[in-house]
């Protein structure tokens, strides 16, 4: 028989027994176990042991968690206290030193805010998930050579369908603009023509009504459209009532079946106000095989190689699939499609951006250690004291967070700010705005900013807080700044002017650019002068008689409007887009080689040059109606100097388009498309050009001219009144579109590059100031043996200026780089950058110059009585 | 009284054992004497957990004593009621007394 409790009972007690208690739970169980042996046997004593165990288990057991529980909330209440403590603590050292607290906390809103917003943006236009199904999916057929745009005719989108098999769905579409009536008053729209299927691939459900189904695409099939949510909202107020209303879409009647969602961009591009079924008729021009018209949109299957489905597209319907080794068509995601320019101006806005937070950051750092070197004696003390390295550390941390705390709301702010006005300054519209907000996503990044940046900032100081610990505790160990410590506050001040130099350059060259590009004369008078489009039904004016009938009409009516001086209009108007292009060459042509030169060419009525304020060198202008029957044109100076040597054209006749004509007249040259870009060579006939019927109307007003809109409509309209006024705006107005981007840029740029050198200056003035007071002593001891106060403020100076050059050399030289990468996105102009860099170099010195004044007459005036009595006090070196 | 004071059934069995055990209240002890008392089987482990609990709430105090005077004499846990261990128990007698008044529940038990 076994002596003793059992082993293995007694194992499981001791396991489950906290440690204090384990010896007495053991001993009175084996004292026990002896009683029980004693009066009833052995073997009922080692039962009875195991019983016992066996339900001490789960007692023992909750007494384990029970004892973690308490030791954890004793623990926590304790750090709760001891962060309460930090947190008063901290509150008041920042009010004792209110100057630095405030610079801190500003510059932490500064950097928050800023980065939050760059995220916010990124986010909302590049990274956050189109809303159509599949979205990585969805692709859109280019050209396998260039990538660029490619359309295709309805019978090869029907091969396509019915052959490829890497493909969900495929489907087409056509944009273009029509007349929509039905609201208060027709308007030019923004319209596709859709082939079937095109809403059930990208599984869009309409918030109202229905899809095209596939009795919508036959050809004798009632006449129905979708809206757009744009268009519902705006011309139709949200009324749900338009589901099966009637309206006029250039002029016939169609049923509005459904509105589509609000997609958030639009889409398709160009063509996302209204849709319309495509319903081609067999020997229709839309379903012939010559006629490429639709663009092609599909979902790839999942799984699918973009390659094999590229290489299938193009093996189904050409002969010659594969051209130098690259498939006939491409395909490229509908994202890309979207956002494609915006991205490499994100990306040079995002570095601008970052340049300016990491002189920020520099800043922040150099204003923590500043504060935390204030308090080195304090931590000293407590050091020597016994206060344990790791409560310093602690508390170092939590004050940082503390301030960090301070500045986030702020920075949400700012960044709230910041992303309203990049949305408005942004030329031509920032694509997938709406996205784009301070949500709570925005509210965690901020989060994570701040809690990032406040530990990178304290971080160097809690290493010399445990490396000052692990040396010597000691006063004077925590007090006396080492060399090491000033040169990499100089190699940081000196990063900071680089950075900035960076900046200003790129900034300085832009705001050149901009202002050259804005004074540019463009050849014609731009104020008081008011534009819009027109788009007659051809149903209506048949015949390129009625359509000049009827502008004739139009011009006189708008002549007598009061405000009016002038009215004309031309086919193409300047700063809209393309003209006609024609070859012209002179009928003349004496050379042996026909010259051809291509030329822009505009049909003009009415006063349009009178309007323009166009500038006749040689000649006379049209004459009105008896010069519309008969083939007369008007060239500009830039196509007459490259057809007649002698720059001489007016009585000598040019061929174009197929026929002669008398050139009249000679006009100075305008720019038409960009600011700067030459002159480009110009013809301009009279009247209307075959078949074409819509035009620009041009009018000269005395007052200002978006007041005169309402009277211009009225009078249009009194006319005919299914004509919508469209793309309605001044001439100054396009002007300053087609620099927007220019402007844009140099704002941004010049803005954050003046922070960046506020910031730099200011880091300039920390540096000098903080020198100073660390060589107090030394200064003292020079003064005392007799050197002058002008010669150590000089001094003073002059090693500032110092780390302004290398930060110019080391600055210029990353501008170089930085203007080289971002070329694509924010073309410069670098002529005339030997002089910039003199401007922005003056301009450092000057800023450096003004922020080292001050601490370095303080060096001047140091007192070397005060300074040794200072010194002794402390009982420093 | 404060609402963590609240004795539940088992602490207040031990508590009243201790008590009773006055100054010879240690975990055999105690568990013997509820034991002996409810006629039902009570653990080792069950009575040191409740002790450790009662501990925490200031309602016990815990001493080893010297190591017993015979040979191989081992130290045991002597358990004491404190002030408001005491008072814990009265109050939650007094409690059971008002709760039962006049239902003709007897308070001593059966059997014993």
């Amino acid at each position: 028989m076994r002596n003793g409790p059992p082993r293995v009972a007694r194992a499981i007690v001791a396991l489950l027994t906290p440690a204090v208690e384990r010896p007495y739970v053991l001993d009175d169980l084996g004292e026990e176990y002896e009683l029980v042996a004693r009066d009833c046997g052995g073997e009922r004593a080692r039962r009875w042991y195991w019983r016992q165990v066996l339900h001490s288990i789960v007692p023992l057991a909750w007494q384990r968690i029970w004892c973690v529980r308490s030791r954890v909330r004793t623990g926590l209440r304790a750090r709760a206290s001891e962060v309460m403590v930090d947190v008063r603590h901290g509150v008041r050292v920042a009010m004792r030193t209110p100057a630095l607290t405030i610079a801190m906390t500003l510059t932490l809103a500064l950097t928050v805010g800023v980065v939050t917003a760059a995220w916010s943006v990124v986010w909302g236009v590049l990274v956050r998930p189109l809303p159509l199904a599949g979205d990585d999916r969805v692709v859109q057929v280019v050209s396998g050579r260039d990538g660029g745009r490619e359309e295709v005719s309805l019978p090869v989108l029907r091969t396509w369908r019915e052959g490829a098999t890497s493909f969900e769905g495929l489907a087409g579409y056509s944009t273009s603009a029509v007349t929509l009536e039905g609201g208060l008053r027709p308007e030019r729209v923004r319209a596709s023509v859709v082939t079937e299927g095109f809403a059930d691939i990208l599984s869009i459900t309409p918030v109202l009504g229905r899809v095209f189904d596939a009795s919508d695409h036959e050809r004798d099939a009632p006449r129905v459209a979708l809206l757009g949510h744009d268009v519902w909202r705006q011309l139709f107020h949200g009324d749900p009532r338009i589901a099966g209303a009637t309206l006029r879409v250039d002029g016939d009647a169609v049923e509005i079946v459904g509105v589509l969602p609000d997609f958030g961009f639009p889409w398709p591009l160009r063509g996302g106000d209204i849709w319309l079924p495509v319903t081609a008729v067999p020997g229709s021009w839309q379903a012939s095989r010559r006629t490429d018209w639709l663009t092609v949109v599909g979902v790839l299957r999942e799984g699918a190689s973009v390659r094999a489905a590229e290489a299938e597209l193009s093996t189904l319907v050409s002969r010659r699939p594969l051209r130098e080794g690259r498939p006939r068509y491409g395909l490229r995601r509908v994202e890309d499609e979207i956002v494609g320019d915006v991205r490499p101006r994100l990306q040079a806005t995002g570095a601008a951006i970052g340049t300016v937070v990491l002189v920020a950051c520099v800043n922040l750092l150099m204003l923590f250690t500043a504060w935390a070197q204030r308090r080195r004696e304090e931590f000293a003390l407590r050091a020597v004291l016994g206060g344990g390295g790791s409560r310093i550390r602690r508390q170092l941390f939590a004050e940082t967070l503390l301030l960090g705390l301070a500045g986030l709301i702020p920075g949400l702010a700012l960044a709230q700010e910041a992303v309203t006005l990049l949305i408005s300054l942004y030329p031509g519209g920032l694509p997938r705005a709406d996205n784009v907000r301070i949500d709570e996503r925005a509210l965690l990044v901020a989060l994570g900013v701040t809690v990032l940046l406040c530990v990178l900032v304290a971080m160097p100081e809690v290493i010399r807080t445990a490396r000052s610990e692990r040396s010597r505790p000691s006063m004077t160990g925590f007090a006396t700044p080492g060399r090491a410590e000033r040169r990499t506050r100089s190699v940081l001040v000196v990063a900071q002017l680089g950075l900035s130099v960076a900046l200003l350059t790129g900034g300085a060259l832009l705001v050149n650019q901009f202002r050259e590009l804005s004074s540019v004369d463009p050849g014609f008078r731009t104020t008081g002068v008011l534009t819009f489009y027109l788009q007659p039904s051809e149903d209506r004016y048949r015949s390129d008689r009625a359509v000049d009938r009827f502008y004739n009409r139009l011009i006189e009516t708008l002549r007598s409007v009061p405000g009016i001086q002038a009215a004309g209009t031309v086919s193409y108007l300047p700063f809209r887009g393309a003209a006609e292009r024609e070859r012209v060459r002179a009928a003349d042509d004496t050379t042996g080689r026909r010259r051809w030169r291509r030329a822009d060419v505009r049909a003009v009525r009415g006063d349009y040059f009178a309007v323009m304020g166009a500038r006749l060198l040689a000649g006379r202008w049209f004459n009105g109606e008896s010069d519309d029957r008969r083939r007369v044109a008007v060239v500009n100076a830039e196509l007459a100097r490259r057809l007649f040597d002698s720059g001489n054209a007016v009585g000598r006749r040019i061929v174009f388009d197929g026929r002669t004509w008398d050139v009249i007249g000679v006009v100075g040259s305008m720019r038409t498309r960009r600011l700067n870009e030459r002159p480009r060579a110009e013809v301009y006939v009279p009247g209307t050009r075959e078949d074409e019927i819509a035009a620009v109307i041009a009018v000269r007003t005395t007052e200002d001219p978006v007041s005169l809109v309402p009277a211009l409509r009225d009078a249009v309209h009194a006319m005919d009144s299914s004509l919508a006024l469209a793309d309605i705006a001044t001439m100054d107005r396009r002007i300053q579109d087609s620099i927007a981007e220019q402007r844009f840029h140099a704002t941004l740029l010049g803005g954050l590059s003046g922070f960046a050198l506020l910031l730099a200056a200011t880091g300039v003035y920390g540096l000098v100031a903080y020198s100073v007071s660390r060589r107090s002593r030394e200064l003292g001891i020079r003064k005392a043996l007799g050197e002058r106060s002008w010669t150590i403020f000089r001094k003073t100076i002059i090693w500032a200026l110092s780390l302004s050059v290398v930060g110019l050399a080391l600055g210029s030289l990353l501008a170089l780089a930085i203007m080289e990468w971002f070329r694509d996105a924010v073309p410069l102009n670098s002529a005339g950058g030997v002089g910039i860099l003199l401007q922005v170099a003056l301009v450092l010195m000057s800023v450096t110059l003004i922020a080292a004044w001050v601490p370095a007459l303080r060096a001047g005036r140091v007192d070397p009585m005060i300074t040794m009595r200072e010194q002794g006090k402390c009982g420093c070196g | 009284m404060a609402k963590g004071r609240f004795l539940a059934e088992f602490e207040l069995y031990v508590m009243l054992a201790v008590w009773r055990l006055a100054g010879n209240a240690y975990g055999v002890t105690i568990r013997q004497e509820i034991e002996g008392r409810t006629n039902r089987p009570v653990s080792i482990g069950a009575v040191y957990a409740t002790l450790g609990r009662l501990e925490e709430k200031g309602l016990v105090v815990l001493r080893a004593s010297d190591p017993l005077p015979v040979p191989g004499g081992r130290a045991r846990k002597y358990v004491e009621l404190t002030a408001a261990g005491r008072k814990a128990v009265e109050h939650s007698v007094a409690m059971l007394g008002r709760m039962a008044e006049g239902l003709g529940v007897k308070l001593a038990p059966e059997g014993r």
